[in-house]
């Protein structure tokens, strides 16, 4: 209930007790839970409030010492580099001591320590010239914070934790080196989710929290994939969209809106990009036996990952699609046929060297999905996916019209024979419900 | 009892966070109180870091080595870079080691590759950070002074074995930051 509607019903009471709809027990029980309401959202308010606080000071700290304040000597300056992260400390140890644990504190806190820290390092490093390795930098900064998430129990730093360290990934694997430790150290604020998911997974903050975790997986698994069997990618990433929107279904399917449904939303959206491209030529044509990294840049023990997510993403997904189907929920199959496309385009294009049989497949199967929403949007009046189903289709015919790898006849027979198609079933479904009416 | 490991728990994070920067200081004091001078020519040029500030690049002159043929170096190994000084007491790199040298001045790095005789070392420093309003006009210092002479800027570091701390900069013999005061503001080129 929204906090205008919940002002009304408390306007409401004292005509509602007064014309005996309700007893004073009731009204004030009524009273009771929808001031709670109000403010649990004020609440909100200065917990957002207080992160934007935090960070401002942080980051503005960071700028001021950026400027280089080169008439300062060594000494004043490693007094400067210290003087933030000891206020954080010393506000820190007051937050604990007064047990001020309010969001609010908790969260500001936590990001103003945070960047304190990153400050500290960025001072030191700007004092001594120190080389510019961005990649070190994110990684000694976000070991040093991980610690401030679960002392505070701050959900802010949880997020830029994620951030930095896939920030971290991506330099390591582009500077030739492999990001292997991404996993295991981005797995050490599995704790901090579970706790904040326990008592209400669709609260606002292990919400956000699935919102970072959902969006950094699809940047990590591309990152930290060693690329040794050219185009296995496209196993891995149809198998991880169906797989997050599956798991997202499984686990949050009653989510109440769009916003408490990050697996879904990003496992669909994800899903269908990558199911455009695989309409076109170009992701097919990499398949082979041909190395993309050699050299000193070429990690064996690092591609025992692309071999495992090769294989255990896919069964992952199946099973959960077996499971969804199972509980009455076919539409899963719209996007959880992804995966076994996905390995069957593979096999075909690897198979035969011809790139035809997997584009095939792919039109075929966005159309499929396509009119597929369009149909299940129809039937249960939703809107919402009417849309996207018109999206779907519009898009697909638009990218053919446009294909010049197509030739004008194939294309131009094609949409005739569609599109007459189409005006078939619709005079029928116009004749039999003339005939019903 | 909880609250009691809370404490524990925060303080040696508090100790652990003050350690890092303060080791980080430390360790460079102590090789620029302890070691060795050495000049290096270079360019600089001018970029941006977000969190550090304005620094100037730094592309040193001397950035390879002679290597004997048959040497396997791999991409990316650490190894020891021997250190000499040319006839204008400028530091050239004279040779590449596995093994820590024991009597040579030496600097610790990486190496890039390899081609032929020839080993390409990552420069062990490539910034020198500077006050944002002074760090573009030292590279406009630079170049316009490199065009009057020979290319005359260089670094002078100290090396305290094999790790290297940036002492200062210099255009001429003139420390960088000298070197604008006394020439204010030079025009953009």
């Amino acid at each position: 209930m929204s906090q205008k509607q919940s002002r009304w019903l408390l306007g409401e009471l004292p005509t509602l007790l007064n014309e005996g709809v309700i007893d004073g027990g009731a009204a004030d029980r009524l009273r009771q839970h929808y001031e709670s309401a109000a403010g649990k959202s004020r609440n909100w308010a200065l917990t957002v409030f207080g992160i934007l606080g935090g960070t401002l000071v942080g980051l503005g700290i960071i700028l001021l010492l950026a400027h280089n304040w080169a008439d300062l000597s060594r000494a004043a300056r490693t007094v400067l580099a210290f003087s933030p992260l000891a206020a954080s400390l010393i506000l820190t140890g007051w937050i604990l001591r007064s047990g001020k644990d309010s969001a609010a504190w908790r969260e500001g806190g936590g990001a103003f320590w945070m960047l304190s820290i990153g400050a500290a390092i960025a001072l030191v490093a700007q004092t001594y010239h120190i080389p510019g390795d961005a990649g070190r930098f994110a990684l000694t900064w976000m070991l040093l914070s991980l610690p401030v998430i679960y002392l505070l129990n701050a959900t802010g730093p949880a997020l830029a934790y994620l951030a930095g360290m896939t920030f971290w990934a991506v330099d390591a694997q582009e500077g030739g080196g492999h990001a292997l430790l991404f996993w295991p150290l981005a797995a050490l604020i599995l704790p901090h989710i579970v706790t904040a998911a326990r008592e209400n997974a669709y609260a606002s903050r292990p919400v956000v929290l699935f919102w970072g975790i959902a969006l950094a997986l699809c940047v990590a698994i591309g990152v930290t994939l060693e690329k040794v069997l050219p185009g296995l990618w496209i196993i891995v990433y149809g198998s991880l969209f169906a797989g997050l929107y599956l798991a997202g279904e499984f686990w949050f399917g009653d989510a109440p809106s769009f916003w408490q449904k990050p697996f879904q939303v990003v496992g669909s959206i994800g899903g269908m990009v990558l199911a455009f491209m695989l309409t076109y030529e170009w992701p097919w044509e990499e398949i082979g036996w041909h190395y993309y990294r050699h050299g000193a840049a070429y990690h064996g023990f690092a591609a025992s990952l692309d071999y495992a997510l090769a294989a255990a993403l896919p069964v992952t997904a199946i099973a959960l699609l077996v499971s969804a189907v199972r509980r009455g929920k076919p539409h899963a199959l719209f996007l959880g046929a992804l995966p076994i496309l996905a390995v069957l385009g593979y096999a075909l294009v690897a198979q035969t060297n011809q790139e035809t049989g997997a584009l095939a497949l792919f039109n075929l199967y966005v159309f499929i999905v396509g009119i597929g929403q369009l149909v299940r949007g129809f039937r249960s009046r939703n809107i919402g996916t009417v849309n996207a189903g018109l999206l779907i289709v519009f898009a697909l015919i638009l990218l053919r019209f446009f294909d010049e790898d197509l030739g004008f006849v194939f294309r131009g027979v094609v949409f005739v024979l569609l599109g007459a198609a189409f005006l078939v079933v619709n005079l029928v479904l116009a004749r039999r419900k003339g005939a019903t009416s | 009892m909880k609250t009691k490991w809370i404490w524990i728990l925060f303080l040696a994070v508090a100790a652990i966070q003050l350690a890092v920067p303060a080791s980080m200081i430390l360790k460079r004091e102590h090789a620029l109180d302890h070691g060795t001078v050495f000049k290096f020519r270079t360019a600089p040029v001018d970029p941006y870091d977000a969190f550090r500030g304005r620094y100037v690049a730094l592309s040193l002159e001397a950035r390879s080595a002679p290597v004997e043929l048959d040497q396997d170096f791999e991409h990316n190994e650490k190894v020891y870079a021997l250190l000499a000084e040319d006839a204008e007491g400028f530091a050239y790199f004279s040779g590449v080691r596995r093994q820590c040298p024991a009597a040579e001045p030496y600097l610790r790095t990486r190496l890039n590759y390899v081609s032929g005789t020839n080993a390409s070392l990552r420069q062990p420093f490539d910034r020198f950070y500077m006050d944002e309003n002074e760090a573009p006009a030292a590279e406009r210092a630079y170049w316009q002074n490199s065009a009057r002479s020979n290319q005359n800027a260089y670094v002078q570091v100290r090396i305290e074995k094999g790790f290297c701390v940036i002492e200062d900069l210099y255009v001429g013999e003139t420390p960088i930051r000298e070197y604008l005061a006394q020439n204010p503001s030079p025009r953009p080129r």
